[in-house]
C-alpha cells in the first residue's frame, strides 16, 4: 500500500510539470493582453507597451516560463498582476469556499442518489423505476444557471427562507453559513445526484443478477440485508469511480453556481482572472485544481480496494 | 365695519394658513434633516481588483477608493474643477508653473497631517511607469517641488493649460498617499489602503464585501456638493459594498432589502420598476452620463480608408434607432464626443449626417465599393457594444454593405483597439471630461496620423483654458469629424441606480459613481 502511494506521488511530479507547461502556453496563446486590461478602454498603444515592459511581459516566453517554474519550485505561485497580492493567499482564501460548496453538494448528491438508485434497481421496470428515470433525466438536463435563479426566486424572494446573495463562512458561523450554502449546494449537487443515481441503478441491476445474491437470499437473509450488505457494497465500486470523476468536475462546475449565488469561490476567481488575463492567477489556480483532482483520484483508487477485494495494490 | 376689521380678519386667516402650512411641513422637515449613524449596504456589479489607487484603472476600484482617498482637484457636476485636498491653486501666465495651496490640518487615516511632502511623494509615484498606468500622461512634468509645509509647485516642460484636469482624473483617483504606510505594506497597498477621505478602508473579503468606516477626524472642502466636488460629510458610520455580478440576483437582493442601494440598475427592469417596484418604495434615479459609445473606422484599412465609404455609412445609420436598440431608450444620441451638459459643448455639436439611405447608396457607389466584406469587431462583455454593432450591421446591410460581425472577448477587443487593428470597431469608454484629452482617441484607427490637423487642434486646446477659445477649437474638431468621419459617435447612456426610499441625500452623478458622503438613512 505504502509503495503504491509513493509511486502515485512520484507519478504526480511529471503530471504537474506537464500541466504547468500546458497551462502556461495556453494562457499566453489566447489573444488579449493583461496590460491592455489594466489600462482600460482609454489606453494608447504606447501606454500598453510601457505597462508590458513594467510587468516583464515583453521578455521571451521561454524566459518567463523558466522564471515562473523556478518560483513554483520554491512554493511561490507569483503575484496577481491586478491586485498585487500573492496568488497562493488568494487561493487559500477561496478554495475553502469551493471545497465547502462541493462537499455539501456531494453529500446532497449521495443522500439522494444512493437510495433512489437502489430503489430503482429493486423495482426495475415498474412505475417507480420509470419515475426515477424521468427524475434523473430532468436532473441531468436542467441547466444549473437557470435552476439557481429559480431557486432564488422561489426560496429567497417569495418565501424569504434563504438569502439571495452574500456569504458567511461555515467555519466562522456554522448555522448561518449553512443557510447561505443550502441553495447553492442543492443546485450544484442535483446534476451529480442524477449521474450517480443512474450509475448506482445500473451497477445494482448487474449485481442483483449475480449468483452470490441468489445464494444470500437462499440462505434466508432478509431482502434489506441482501441489498445493503451484499449487493450494494459490490455495486458501489464502479460508482465510486464516477463519484471521483464527478467530484473533480464539481470543482469546475462550481463556477456557475458561485457566480449565481455570489460565492467567493475559486472557480469564479479563475474565470474572472481569465477574462482579465491575470496570467499568474490563472496558472496558479489551474495548477492547484489539477493537484486537487489528482489527489481525489488517488484517494478513490485507494478506496477501491476496500469495496472490491479483487483489487491489489502493487 | 371698517377696513381695519377686514384687514384684521385677512391677517388672521393668513396667520392660520401659515400655521397650518408649518404644522404640515414639520414632519417633512424632520425627515429631511440629515441623521448621523447607521450602516448602508450597496450592491456593486463586480468586486475590487486592487486597493492601491495608483496602480489600476478598473472603474470599481475608483468607485470605492474615491471614498478613501482624495485628489488635489475633482470635477463638479458641470465638469468645472473644484479643490479637494488643496484649498486653491493657480498657474503662471504661460501655464508652465502650477502652485497648489494645501488644506491645513487634513489628516491621513493614521492620524498624521498631510503636508506638501506627501503631495510630492504621491505625484512622483503617479509619474512612475512601474507603478502607475497613467504615468505616461504626466511626462510633461519637469518636477514637483515642496515650497513650504503647505505649498507645492509643479513645473512643466512646456505650457499645458489642461494640466489640472490630469489631477482630477475620475479613474484612477490621483490620490494623496502617506509614504510610511506604503513602506509598511511593501510599496503597494494590497489590503489596507490609507488615505485622507471621509471614510477609512476597514476590511476587504474578496468577492464577499468591502467595509468602509467613517473617519471621525475628517476635514475637507466646504460648499454645496456637486459631482465629486464640494462638501464631503460622512453621515453613515459604515458602508458595506457587496459585489453581485449577476444582474437578476442584484435585483432580487434589492427587493429583499439585503442591499439598500444598487449601483447599476439594468435597463430591462425599468418597466417592472414602473409597474410594481416603485409602489414598494424603491426610488430609481436616471441621470445622463458622460460615457460615450461609438463606431471607429480604421482609416488606413482596405475599404474603410475611403472617406466616401465612411460618409455613406454615416448617412445610413440612424443614430436614434441605434441608440434605442443599444440602450432600450435609456440613452441620448450624441454625434459629438463632448457630452451634453459639458461647458465646452455648443449647439454646433448636434450637427451630423441626417439619415438618408438614398444619399448613402449614392456615396457608396461613388466610393467604388464592390461588395467586399467589412469586418465590424465587437464584444458581448458590454452588451450595449454588441447591440449597437448588430444595429449598425443591419443599417449598413440595408444600403448594400457586406458587414460581418466579429464577436471577441473584451481583452481581445481592447488589444485591437489600442493597436488600431480593425476596419470597424464597436466600442465605448468612460467619460473624459476634458475634450482635448477625449479627441486624443482619434489616434485609434490611424486618423490622427492620417490627418495631422486634428492633432494641432488638440495641442492648441491643451495650451489654453479660455472657454471661448476652447469652444471654438472643439467646434473645429467636430467639423473635421463630420467631413472625414473617422468615427460615428452614437450616444451617451444614462446611469440608472436604485435605492430604497429611506436612503436620503443620495444623488446619481454624471460619472455614474455611487458617492456616499452626504447620504444618510431615515429608517
Amino acid at each position: 500500500m505504502l509503495k503504491f502511494v509513493l509511486k502515485r506521488i512520484i507519478y504526480l511530479i511529471p503530471t504537474l510539470v506537464l500541466v504547468a507547461a500546458l497551462v502556461f502556453l495556453l494562457i499566453h496563446m489566447i489573444p488579449g493582453d493583461p496590460a491592455a486590461v489594466i489600462l482600460g478602454p482609454d489606453a494608447t498603444a504606447e501606454d500598453v507597451a510601457s505597462v508590458r515592459q513594467a510587468l516583464g511581459l515583453d521578455r521571451p516566453l521561454y524566459e518567463q516560463f523558466v522564471v515562473w517554474l523556478g518560483n513554483l519550485a520554491h512554493g511561490d505561485f507569483g503575484v496577481s498582476i491586478h491586485s498585487k497580492r500573492p496568488v497562493i493567499d488568494s487561493i487559500g482564501e477561496r478554495f475553502p469556499v469551493t471545497l465547502c460548496l462541493t462537499t455539501l453538494a456531494l453529500i446532497f448528491a449521495l443522500v439522494v442518489a444512493l437510495p433512489s438508485g437502489v430503489l430503482a434497481a429493486v423495482y426495475h421496470n415498474t412505475n417507480k423505476d420509470y419515475l426515477f428515470m424521468i427524475g434523473t433525466i430532468l436532473g441531468v438536463s436542467v441547466p444549473g444557471f437557470w435552476l439557481g435563479l429559480m431557486a432564488l426566486l422561489v426560496f429567497s424572494v417569495n418565501l424569504g427562507w434563504f438569502p439571495s446573495t452574500g456569504f458567511v463562512a461555515m467555519w466562522e458561523e456554522f448555522w448561518e453559513g449553512l443557510r447561505y450554502m443550502i441553495l447553492p449546494a442543492i443546485t450544484l449537487g442535483l446534476f451529480m445526484a442524477a449521474v450517480v443515481a443512474r450509475m448506482v441503478r445500473s451497477s445494482m441491476l448487474e449485481v442483483l443478477r449475480l449468483e452470490y445474491v441468489t445464494h444470500a437470499r437462499a440462505k434466508g437473509l432478509s431482502e434489506w440485508k441482501v441489498i445493503t450488505k451484499h449487493a450494494l457494497k459490490n455495486a458501489f465500486a464502479p460508482t465510486l469511480t464516477t463519484i471521483g470523476i464527478q467530484y473533480g468536475m464539481l470543482l469546475g462546475g462550481a463556477v456557475v453556481t458561485e457566480t449565481v449565488f455570489s460565492l467567493p469561490g475559486l472557480g469564479k476567481y479563475l474565470v474572472v482572472s481569465i477574462y482579465m488575463r491575470d496570467y499568474p492567477v490563472v496558472q496558479g489556480c489551474i495548477l492547484f485544481i489539477a493537484l486537487v483532482y489528482v489527489f481525489i483520484n488517488t484517494i478513490v483508487d485507494l478506496l477501491y480496494g476496500y469495496f472490491d477485494p479483487r483489487v491489489q495494490y502493487s | 365695519m371698517s377696513g381695519i376689521s377686514l384687514k384684521l380678519r385677512k391677517a388672521g386667516l393668513a396667520l392660520l394658513a401659515m400655521s397650518l402650512l408649518l404644522a404640515l411641513s414639520l414632519p417633512g422637515l424632520a425627515a429631511d434633516k440629515p441623521k448621523f449613524g447607521g450602516s448602508i449596504t450597496v450592491g456593486l456589479n463586480t468586486d475590487l481588483t486592487a486597493v492601491d489607487p495608483h496602480t489600476s484603472v478598473a472603474v470599481v476600484n475608483a468607485i470605492v477608493l474615491h471614498h478613501v482617498f482624495e485628489p488635489l482637484l475633482a470635477y463638479g457636476e458641470d465638469l468645472k474643477l473644484m479643490p479637494v485636498a488643496c484649498e486653491s491653486w493657480e498657474a503662471n501666465k504661460d501655464y508652465t508653473l502650477y502652485t497648489f495651496h494645501l488644506r491645513k490640518n487634513k489628516l491621513f487615516h493614521n492620524g498624521r497631517e498631510m503636508v506638501a511632502a506627501d503631495v510630492k511623494f504621491s505625484l512622483d509615484r503617479v509619474m512612475d511607469p512601474k507603478i502607475s498606468p497613467r504615468a505616461k500622461h504626466f511626462t510633461g512634468v519637469a518636477g514637483v517641488e515642496v515650497k513650504d509645509k503647505y505649498t507645492v509647485v509643479v513645473k512643466l516642460k512646456k505650457p499645458f493649460a489642461a494640466f489640472p484636469h490630469l489631477l482630477a482624473y475620475i479613474n484612477p483617483v490621483i490620490a494623496m498617499v502617506p509614504q510610511e504606510e506604503l513602506a509598511k505594506q511593501g510599496g503597494v497597498f494590497k489590503e489596507k489602503p490609507v488615505g485622507t477621505g471621509p471614510y477609512m478602508f476597514s476590511e476587504w473579503k474578496p468577492d464577499r464585501y468591502i467595509i468602509l468606516k467613517k473617519f471621525d477626524k475628517y476635514t475637507g472642502p466646504t460648499g454645496p456638493r456637486s459631482g465629486l466636488g464640494g462638501e464631503r460629510i460622512a453621515y453613515l458610520d459604515t458602508i458595506k459594498l457587496v459585489p453581485i455580478p449577476e444582474e437578476s440576483v442584484s435585483i432580487m437582493a434589492l427587493l429583499n432589502k439585503e442591499i439598500d442601494l444598487l449601483q447599476y440598475f439594468p435597463p430591462k427592469y425599468v418597466e417592472k420598476y414602473n409597474k410594481s417596484y416603485a409602489k414598494k418604495g424603491l426610488v430609481l434615479n436616471e441621470v445622463p452620463g458622460l460615457s460615450w459609445y461609438q463606431i471607429y473606422f480604421g482609416v488606413n484599412r482596405p475599404v474603410t480608408s475611403n472617406v466616401k465609404f465612411r460618409q455613406a455609412c454615416a448617412y445610413a445609420i440612424d443614430l436614434g434607432k441605434v441608440t434605442q436598440a443599444a440602450y432600450l431608450g435609456h440613452a441620448k444620441s450624441n454625434p459629438s464626443i463632448i457630452a451634453r451638459g459639458s461647458v465646452y459643448r455648443t449647439a454646433y455639436h448636434d450637427t451630423w449626417y441626417k439619415f438618408d439611405q438614398a444619399k448613402a447608396k449614392q456615396l457608396l457607389k461613388e466610393s467604388g465599393y464592390k461588395g467586399e466584406t467589412v469586418v465590424l469587431d465587437t464584444t458581448k462583455k458590454y452588451i450595449a457594444m454588441f447591440r449597437q454593432a448588430v444595429a449598425v450591421q443591419a443599417a449598413l446591410q440595408a444600403i448594400g454593405v457586406n458587414v460581418k460581425l466579429n464577436v471577441v472577448e473584451w481583452p481581445v477587443l481592447l488589444k485591437k483597439c489600442v493597436n488600431g487593428d480593425f476596419q470597424m470597431l464597436s466600442y465605448g469608454a468612460g467619460g473624459t471630461p476634458n475634450p482635448a484629452l477625449a479627441y486624443a482617441y482619434l489616434k485609434r484607427g490611424g486618423f490622427e496620423d492620417a490627418y495631422p490637423e486634428i492633432k494641432k487642434i488638440k495641442e492648441a486646446a491643451l495650451m489654453t483654458d479660455d472657454l471661448k477659445t476652447l469652444q471654438g477649437l472643439y467646434e473645429k474638431a467636430h467639423r473635421i469629424t463630420i467631413e472625414q468621419v473617422p468615427w460615428i459617435q452614437l450616444y451617451n447612456y444614462n446611469y440608472l441606480q436604485a435605492h430604497w426610499n429611506y436612503v436620503k441625500g443620495y444623488k446619481t452623478i454624471n460619472t455614474g459613481y455611487p458617492i456616499l458622503w452626504g447620504v444618510w438613512l431615515d429608517k
